[in-house]
């Protein structure tokens, strides 16, 4: 039915912290949906949750009609979501395309023999995984820092190498934690630019956890907001940001 | 108004640190230029020479860093690359002596058919200490590792003791096919040419698929798996690897030394290969290589200068202990001062080579 | 007979986990040097015990002298590698181990002298249980420790800030607690603790090289206990002193060696975070 993703009644708890409850929503395909509400609501939770990295405590969510809660993490990534994380988590060991090349880990079929051997078969994968990497590395306008070690690179680039990682992989389905945030204006115009472009290209499903309310009402069609691990709003960016209970999550009640 | 014209002479614009294909980029980092592929060229012929023109002694000490090479290389893959501790090398090495002479004494069984089998049974022993690393990490992966070395060195003494072989399994000396490999000069190019051929093998894994994955899993195993790197086949895939080479390793040693002594595999070689790893530099071939180099000659360097000066008689009596403690020092020395060892001081070097009169290289500005 | 020896080898055990743990607890460092630590103490208490005569004044020299050494060890050696990978810093504790061991060998030569006790006597217990004085007191001595170890993490000041350094660093820092003194102490009284074990090994058996590999068995039985709790290591060290010496008694003394590593790896496999650990240590890791 062109839904992509469907979270019904999601809910997780830590110790004696309420993270989730009940918590649901679906995801169409190729929407952009945006998940915005004060810190601490549950965002990132609520991603972890559909990337496998937590297993929630009630609920279930379907991936494409099926359901996904309690398969191993790598599998997950296999049937083609894709993840970026708020603190890039790159590798830092690695330098860029070393980072990129993993993100197309699920398409090598090298194993060590192959791999140690590294004529014939191994070596075919390995360039053809490059060239595919370094496809990635040009949209993302990564190429200069190629070779580059993360660690050395300045934090708005770091994000953008998240983005390279988990767009080397081929998602059906982002996810994309804070993509913006402690970006200057022109990084998150670029952010905004490439997202855009993803989805027009390879019509690509995005759920975009953001703070920055233009960039969220600008590109997203779709938005839900959380407050304190609950849904409070669902539907149009107009629709949502001018919803009261929205603004009072934000900004307080003036009573 | 001047206006300058260049000619770029068409031999710089042919630099050999240009990369022009994906394919070049590649390459490894010892062959890819013209002057390296040189230096090595001279590098091989000075090594084949060797053996020729060297006092046996000397020969032997080699041969004897062409094994420790070979074992070092697994151990840096398991414990720099893919940061899995593992405090049973020593265990693996015996089960590859052991098979070795368990095969040759009882079945009879040729080099070029133990070998492999040395490597198959390491690595299921291998799969058995690597299964905790499943679900653990760190310091419960070397505790596993620890229980598995002890409890190969128990088979392995029970099997000496009651087998009769007194303080060790004597073993004849391999041939393949009309080659026998008696003369040390004949070892001298087995030897090194098995430890050149891993020593490929691990470079090549490294810039291919599992090695990144393995790299991937040491530095952040929950955003590997997230990617789809399925990090408990990995894992285990780094300790079977790792310890049938280690295997190997051992099984070279026991034909080489013809002898398989279980005493010979104590916890004393685990830190000697520890030291190894750590002196070398984690997680770098080349390291692998200085650091078997220096702690395999360290303790005859040690003995020829105790004897050119006639230091205290108690140091000549607790030897080992001595030549152990001296590991153990240099271990806290290099975690404390250079963690990344001696690969590392060597990077620095020729960066600062490269590099000069400038310190350090400008990160590539955007194109704004 | 049996049980006699069982229980004193339980106790000891007790111990030497017991010390291991603390360290684990405090800093999260797996302190490979620990067996050496206890034969360091034991050879340190053979020279004590020659010096001055009374044993509770030496025993108190030799405690004092293991919390020293801990701390040194910790500020030295440990603080310095604070940020970086807990690989380093265990394969640097097995270096000191390996250093410990060459000291000892080249201080006392390998020779191998209980400790004297002074005390000999023979006491009968319901059940036909007969303990020497030697194998009371270090029950006693253990039972003690634990009480002592119990009451301090619960009630005092210190102890509870230890818990807190275990658990959350950051937040015990920002808490004003000073982690790294903290720290240092917990590794003092570790080592305290692997001395005394040290010095009791000694009076009950004989002080040797061989040490070692009994305290070897630290690692297993506070793993096997759960490397976060104390009270844990009570039952693995009985449990595993009673296999161990049922293996020597039926089976083969080698067998009983190894016994404590088998189950070693069959708890690793199977229960990793022991019998009264918490599976959050694991992924702590």
């Amino acid at each position: 039915m062109g839904e992509i993703l469907e979270m019904n009644n999601i809910s997780i708890a830590f110790g004696g912290l309420q993270a989730l409850s009940n918590v649901s929503f679906s995801v169409m395909k190729g929407d952009i949906l945006g998940v915005i509400g004060p810190n601490g609501a549950g965002k990132t939770v609520l991603l972890n949750c559909i990337n496998g990295v937590y297993d929630p405590d009630e609920g279930e969510v379907l991936f494409e009609g099926r359901p996904i809660i309690g398969l191993p993490r790598h599998k997950i990534a296999s049937l083609g979501i894709g993840r970026t994380f708020q603190h890039s988590e790159l590798f830092q060991r690695m330098t860029v395309i070393g980072n990129t090349l993993l993100g197309r880990h699920g398409f090598l079929k090298t194993n060590i023999f192959s791999g140690g051997l590294f004529w014939g078969p191994g070596r075919r994968e390995e360039l053809k995984a490059r060239k595919n990497a370094e496809k990635v590395l040009d949209f993302l306008d990564l190429y200069i820092y190629r070779k580059e070690r993360v660690s050395d690179l300045p934090y708005g680039v770091q994000k953008i190498v998240g983005l390279a990682r988990a767009l080397a992989g081929e998602p059906t389905l982002l996810l994309v934690d804070e993509l913006g945030s402690g970006l200057m204006r022109e990084e998150k115009e670029n952010v905004a630019r490439f997202l855009l472009r993803i989805h027009y290209e390879s019509g690509t499903t995005i759920i975009w956890i953001e703070h920055d309310m233009q960039l969220v009402t600008d590109i997203c069609n779709r938005l839900i907001c959380l407050d304190f691990g609950t849904k409070i709003m669902e539907g149009t960016p107009q629709e949502v940001i001018s919803d009261p209970k929205v603004i009072e999550a934000y900004v307080g009640r003036s009573d | 108004m001047y206006s300058i014209q260049l000619e770029v002479p068409r031999k710089y614009t042919d630099s050999p640190y240009l990369k022009r294909s994906y394919f070049e980029d590649m390459a490894i980092n010892a062959f890819d230029t013209p002057f390296r592929r040189k230096f090595l060229v001279v590098g091989i012929i000075l090594g084949v020479l060797f053996p020729f023109f060297s006092p046996p002694f000397f020969l032997h000490i080699a041969n004897l860093v062409a094994i420790a090479t070979i074992g070092a290389l697994a151990l840096n893959l398991l414990i720099g690359n893919a940061g899995l501790l593992s405090l049973g090398h020593a265990g693996f090495m015996a089960a590859g002596a052991f098979t070795t002479a368990i095969m040759t004494v009882n079945f009879h069984m040729p080099i070029w058919l133990v070998l492999p089998v040395a490597i198959i049974i390491g690595g299921l022993l291998g799969l058995i200490a690597g299964l905790p690393s499943y679900k653990l990490k760190g310091i419960y992966l070397g505790l596993s590792t620890l229980a598995i070395h002890n409890i190969i060195h128990y088979g392995c003494s029970e099997y000496q003791f009651h087998g009769g072989f007194g303080f060790g399994i004597t073993i004849n000396e391999p041939s393949i096919g009309p080659l026998v490999l008696d003369d040390k000069k004949v070892w001298y190019f087995f030897l090194w040419i098995i430890a050149a051929g891993t020593g490929l093998f691990i470079t090549n894994l490294l810039r291919s698929k599992p090695g990144r994955a393995w790299v991937a899993i040491f530095d952040r195993d929950i955003a590997a798996e997230v990617i789809g790197i399925n990090i408990g086949y990995y894992k285990i895939l780094a300790f079977v690897l790792s310890s049938g080479l280690i295997s190997m390793a051992g099984s070279l040693y026991a034909y080489y030394t013809a002898v398989a002594s279980a005493d010979e595999y104590d916890f004393a070689l685990t830190i000697s290969y520890l030291a190894m790893v750590i002196l070398g530099g984690v997680g770098s071939v080349l390291g692998s290589f200085l650091g078997a180099f220096l702690i395999t000659v360290l303790p005859f360097a040690l003995i020829y200068i105790v004897g050119l000066f006639e230091i205290s008689f108690v140091i000549k009596e607790y030897f080992s202990i001595i030549q152990s403690a001296v590991f153990g020092l240099v271990i806290i020395i290099f975690l404390l001062v250079e963690p990344l060892g001696l690969a590392e001081i060597w990077r620095r070097a020729r960066t600062y080579f490269d590099l000069w009169p400038f310190r350090f290289k400008p990160l590539t500005t955007t194109k704004r | 007979m049996l049980l006699a020896s069982i229980i004193v080898l339980g106790s000891l055990y007790a111990l030497l986990g017991g010390g291991f743990v603390v360290i684990y607890r405090a800093s999260r460092v797996l302190n490979f040097a620990h067996a050496e630590a206890v034969m360091l103490a034991g050879y340190f208490g053979i020279t004590v015990s020659g010096l001055i005569a009374s044993p509770v004044i030496g025993l108190f020299t030799v405690l004092c002298c293991s919390f020293l050494l801990g701390l040194i060890i910790y500020a030295l050696l440990i603080r310095p590698l604070a940020g970086y990978s807990i690989l380093s810093t265990i394969i640097l504790t097995v270096a000191v181990g390996v250093v410990l061991n060459a000291v000892i060998v080249l201080g006392w030569r390998g020779s191998t002298d209980p400790i004297p006790f002074g005390w000999r006597a023979y006491y009968l217990f319901p059940g036909g249980l007969r303990l020497s004085s030697s194998e009371i007191t270090t029950i006693a001595i253990t039972f003690v420790f634990f009480i002592v170890m119990g009451l301090f993490y619960r009630y005092s000041k210190t102890g509870q800030q230890m818990r807190a350094t275990a658990e959350r660093p950051l937040l015990a820092a920002q808490r004003g607690i000073k982690i790294y003194v903290i720290s240092a102490v917990a590794w003092g009284i570790g080592f305290a603790a692997a001395g005394l074990a040290g010095v009791l090994l000694g009076i009950n058996y004989t002080v040797s090289l061989q040490m070692g590999g009994v305290a070897v068995v630290a690692f297993v039985v506070a793993l096997v206990g759960g490397l976060d709790s104390l009270l844990g290591t009570l039952p693995a060290a009985f449990i595993i002193a009673a296999l161990k010496q049922l293996a020597i008694t039926y089976t083969n003394p080698r067998l009983g060696e190894t016994i404590p590593f088998i189950i070693l790896l069959l708890v690793l496999m199977f229960k990793p975070w022991g019998l009264l650990g918490t599976k959050e240590e694991l992924e702590r890791v």
